[in-house]
């Protein structure tokens, strides 16, 4: 019972302490499992149901020289804020929504990426993004994607990224193991 | 307040005479300051080494962390934070500063003039607690005439509770019960 008391009477340092606790180890742990953008390739997936700590693991196992870590996002991630989104070098998006984020994708022309005879998303004769997956395919990484039924999706470059062909390349590597994952 | 009569400053020969037939309980004596300097230390090392344990396996979870497990390893690292943490300020509060307090009282007790005073002791409910202090009960002595209320470290009120009801002489050092005793105590 006294202990209770002293605990009730101490209460507010308690709830200051969890509180500081949390913010301080929330940005240690922000630092540990991140790092700048030159040494990293993200992948943005517009899907609700994406494992994508696994999928992360999985091409990570194969990371192009000069990558620290690969971080794969659903797109919800990014809801409080869009920085990262928009710094991220890969987006598995759905078709419906892609033609508006168009103008954010870089080209694939001349990028030297391995699509493996896969479909390509061409708007007005300029290719942006190859197929991941469509209506009543198993999809690239479908393991790890969850794909919604019905829908197509596609993997696009952001315009921007330091890791296309201009660069080190890392993003096109990234992209090409993704699309050889079942 | 008590009448002259009945409060009497005491000398060291005094006490004896006056404790006649029962032997004088002091709650502190001068040999008790180095026991009581040692619990502090003691509640002190205990807290650090909380503390330093409490740092080395959050150090340890980081140091751990991966991609696969770093939503498991920041959550292990924020519960032994949390709880470490809430040990560690309990430890401080409640044994480290309660030692300091326990044993700055007793050295005040110790060097302060005493006074002895009589009367029938009521030990109340009634809790104070100063900032940066022991935490006291309070007592009422009453003499016939006046009641005096009475301050004791709340540690030391299970010596008083078999006089509670009773007449006795209590020792008195600035308003703290230092001791008890008497030669017709417990009557």
């Amino acid at each position: 019972m006294q202990v209770l008391k002293n605990i009730w009477s101490q209460l507010h340092r308690f709830v200051f302490w969890a509180l500081l606790s949390t913010i301080f180890w929330a940005w240690i742990f922000t630092i540990i499992t991140d790092t700048v953008p030159e040494k990293k390739v993200t992948l943005y997936v517009q899907t609700e149901n994406c494992r994508s700590q696994e999928l992360a693991l999985k091409l990570e196992e194969e990371k192009p020289e000069g990558i620290k870590m690969i971080k794969v996002h659903p797109f919800s991630y990014a809801v409080f804020g869009d920085r990262e989104l928009l710094e991220a070098d890969l987006y598995a998006v759905r078709e419906t929504e892609a033609e508006a984020m168009v103008p954010g994708f870089a080209p694939l022309d001349g990028e030297g990426l391995d699509v493996g005879g896969r479909e390509l998303y061409v708007r007005d004769g300029v290719a942006y993004g190859v197929k991941l997956s469509g209506p009543g395919e198993a999809g690239a990484a479908a393991a790890y994607m969850g794909y919604e039924p019905g829908e197509s999706y596609y993997l696009f470059f952001n315009a921007g990224s330091p890791h296309l062909s201009g660069g080190d390349g890392a993003a096109l590597r990234v992209a090409e193991a993704l699309l050889k994952l079942k | 307040m008590s009448s002259a009569k009945e409060q009497k400053r005491l000398t060291e020969g005094e006490q004896g005479d006056y404790n006649r037939g029962m032997e004088t309980m002091m709650f502190y004596r001068p040999e008790d300051q180095d026991r009581l300097k040692t619990r502090e230390k003691k509640a002190r090392a205990w807290v650090w080494a909380l503390a330093g344990l409490t740092l080395a396996l959050c150090v340890l979870f980081c140091c751990l962390t991966n991609t696969a497990n770093a939503g498991r390893m920041e959550i292990a690292t924020l519960i032994t934070s949390c709880v470490g943490g809430w040990l560690v300020i309990y430890g401080r509060t409640f044994g480290v500063q309660e030692a300091r307090h326990e044993r700055e009282h007793a050295a005040y007790l110790i060097g302060a003039e005493q006074t002895a005073v009589r009367g029938k002791l009521t030990v109340t409910k009634e809790r104070l607690r100063i900032r940066g202090s022991i935490r006291i009960r309070v007592l009422l002595l009453e003499d016939g005439k006046t009641t005096r209320r009475l301050k004791v470290n709340e540690t030391k009120v299970r010596a008083l509770r078999p006089w509670d009801g009773k007449t006795v002489t209590l020792l008195l050092a600035g308003g703290y019960v230092a001791g008890i005793g008497g030669d017709d105590a417990g009557t």
